[in-house]
């Protein structure tokens, strides 16, 4: 309906318009179509109608500034949309011979075998698990309590002081942290608990754990935030504790919220490369035994960020990480809609249209 | 218009608050009483210098027109005030003999003597049953926990006691007898007030603040509640704010006004307010003229 409206609305403009803007809006459209099908066929053309999408484009711009800054933006978005496309359909093409070839088996099988050409993706999907479980176990008790903290028992200063400051750590780069993991956590622990290997599913937990504090703490804090405050308030005029209302109101009420913050941290332990890549030392075999999170395997991300090199020569190598890619981007996507669709949720209860 | 008068004609027209008007002699005991209360919310004063007492067992109603500080005031008498940043008190509100502005008061056991319903229904997203249960649950008055009936106690029955008796005090208990487990967000905004208020009862306070509690309701849950409001009045103190003045006319024994700027203007018997009133400035605001 909106797609329909838009297209109309960019043709009623269009009709609007006198001759001169028409044409140029022709030929910037047309020039657009030249540079992408000189892209194809003869890269070094792309340049010229490059040049004249930008004359084009200039010229709109003083002369219909409102018509051109509507193209313009709706160029944008649609370019946008349209790559992301793109790169899905190729995920998705490109994870199909490995598919075709290994049935089932892709997705049941632990081997991983470079040399006979058998890939089955059940280790670093394990891996992947192993790891996220341990994520989640602690940075979901951890980012809780701190949003609980700042939210509900911090005072004012301390809560906008301490929120913006956790919120600045989500943006520290994540080959920081796994390098940190590596060097600090590593060597602590091997000489913790006398492992004979370097890395462990346990230390990328840990780390992928605290990268995903910041988005638990700040998401849920968020949503405790949003409980209203005349709901607190009929818990403290009732003669209850500060404690007995975070406990028996703000929580509960904030409880969908909450798990969409922790869902969202997960999301991104899943789909965190570096600290994995960094650690691990990529040993493409199940822990043995399958519990023993001080092994050394491998994640799905590694598994791509480290072979893809090697993998170049190898078309089924290719395909059995674009296949590992799906498989990654199907779970996180799955949980992205569950997060929305739990805070969509908790909107409306506290809303009061549920 | 009155603006100019005060200018022209000082001291003929404008008119000051006189000691006389606020002056309520009543027999019995006070349950608060309220002297010099000031209340400021940054730089505004919200109230100025409010005294008064308010009897027990009796339904005091404050009325005036919006923004005058009824809430305000209504807030000051359980220290919810002190949850808003802003807001700062300053005098003393006497309960039981005490000041419950003294450092060592402790609120929440104040806040259990002294309830409240607010302005705008409350409700928590729970059932039905857990809203009312809730305040003698955090008391530790109803106890139906796992833990607590392995030790052998089990307060089901005290439970479905009180709610009951607590909806029908509210005139709630016919519309949701056979729903009790329901998210009491589902209830009509009617409903989640007289919730609200049943709510504070089960907390048996021996004050029960309410902030225009009817405001929402039709006329017929609203008889029901200040039906329900005369009959507090025998066991509890009633302080009630009210835009509604036929309502403050039915229900209350003493009326309290407060105009624009905070002031307490008069404060009197019920029936001498509305027929009688002593300031020029409530007969105009209690026969429409100005408000
Ligand atoms: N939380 C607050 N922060 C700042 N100012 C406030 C706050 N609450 C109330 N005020 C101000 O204090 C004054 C009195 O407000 P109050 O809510 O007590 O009025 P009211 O008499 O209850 O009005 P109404 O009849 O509309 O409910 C108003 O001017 C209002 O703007
Ligand atoms: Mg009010």
């Amino acid at each position: 309906m909106s797609g329909a409206s838009t297209t109309q609305a960019i043709s009623r403009s269009f009709g609007e318009l006198d001759w001169p803007a028409r044409i140029a809006g022709l030929v910037g459209a047309l020039s657009l179509i030249a540079a992408f099908a000189a892209f194809i066929v003869e890269p070094g053309a792309v340049v010229f109608p490059a040049l004249v999408f930008v004359a084009v484009a200039l010229y709109g711009w003083f002369a219909h500034q409102a018509e051109t800054a509507r193209s313009l933006t709706f160029l944008a978005t649609a370019s946008t949309l349209v790559i992301l496309g793109v790169i899905t359909v190729y995920l998705f093409v490109k994870a199909v011979p490995i598919l075709r070839q290994m049935g089932a088996s892709l997705l049941t099988s632990a081997v991983w075998d470079v040399h006979g050409g058998r890939y089955g993706l059940v280790t670093m999907m394990w891996g992947t698990l192993v790891t996220t479980i341990i994520a989640t176990l602690v940075s979901a008790p951890l980012g809780v309590a701190g949003a609980v903290f700042i939210s509900e028992i911090a005072p004012k200063s301390v809560r906008e002081a301490v929120k913006p400051a956790i919120e600045l750590l989500a943006g520290i780069p994540s080959i920081v942290y796994g390098y940190i993991g590596f060097v600090v956590i590593n060597s602590y622990m091997m000489d913790l608990f006398r492992l004979p290997t370097n890395g462990s599913l346990f230390i990328v937990g840990l780390v992928i754990g605290v990268m995903a504090l910041p988005t638990v703490v700040s998401v849920s804090e968020d949503a405790l935030n949003a409980v209203p405050n005349a709901m607190k308030d009929g818990s403290v005029a009732l003669g209850s504790t500060d404690w007995q209302t975070t406990k028996s109101v703000s929580v509960p009420a904030a409880i969908s919220g909450i798990s969409a913050a922790v869902i969202l941290g997960v999301g991104r332990a899943l789909g965190e490369t570096m600290a994995a890549t960094v650690i691990l030392a990529n040993v493409t075999q199940l822990p043995e035994p399958l519990y023993d999170v001080f092994g050394n395997t491998i994640t799905l991300t590694s598994a791509i960020a480290s072979q893809y090199g090697v993998a170049a020569g190898r078309p089924t190598q290719l395909s059995a990480l674009f296949a590992a890619g799906v498989v990654l981007f199907v779970v996180v996507l799955a949980l992205s809609v569950v997060s929305q669709t739990i805070e969509r949720r908790m909107q409306q209860t506290l809303g009061g249209d549920q | 218009m009155s603006q100019m008068e005060t200018q022209t004609t000082t001291g003929e027209t404008e008119e000051q608050i006189r000691d006389e008007w606020l002056e309520y002699d009543f027999e019995g005991e006070s349950a608060l009483s309220v002297e010099d209360l000031d209340v400021f919310y940054g730089n505004d004063q919200a109230l100025q210098s409010i005294s008064m007492d308010v009897p027990e067992k009796s339904v005091t109603a404050l009325i005036g027109p919006s923004g005058c500080g009824k809430s305000t005031f209504l807030r000051c008498l359980n220290r919810m005030n002190d949850r808003i940043d802003a807001a700062r008190v300053e005098g003393t509100v006497e309960f039981d003999g005490e000041n419950i502005y003294d450092d060592d008061v402790n609120l929440v056991e104040l806040r259990k003597r002294i309830g409240m319903v607010f302005q705008s229904p409350n409700p928590f997203p729970k059932s039905i049953r857990e809203n009312i249960s809730y305040g003698p649950r955090k008391h530790g008055d109803i106890d139906t926990g796992l833990v607590a009936r392995l030790l052998g106690r089990d307060d089901r029955d005290e439970e479905e006691e009180l709610v009951e008796r607590c909806l029908r005090g509210a005139a709630l208990w016919d519309e949701v007898h056979d729903r009790l487990d329901d998210n009491a967000l589902g209830l009509s905004g009617g409903q989640q007030q007289r919730l609200c208020i049943a709510r504070a009862l089960a907390v048996s306070p021996d004050v029960l603040l309410m902030d225009e509690p009817a405001s929402a309701l039709d006329p017929i849950a609203t008889s029901k509640i200040e039906d329900l409001v005369e009959e507090l009045a025998e066991e509890y103190t009633v302080v009630i704010v009210t835009h509604n003045m036929q309502q403050a006319a039915r229900i209350s024994d003493q009326t309290a006004v407060f105009l624009t700027g905070g002031e307490l203007v008069e404060y009197g018997d019920t029936d001498q307010i509305f027929e009688n009133p002593q300031s020029q400035r409530v007969e105009d605001y209690i026969t429409g003229k100005f408000g």
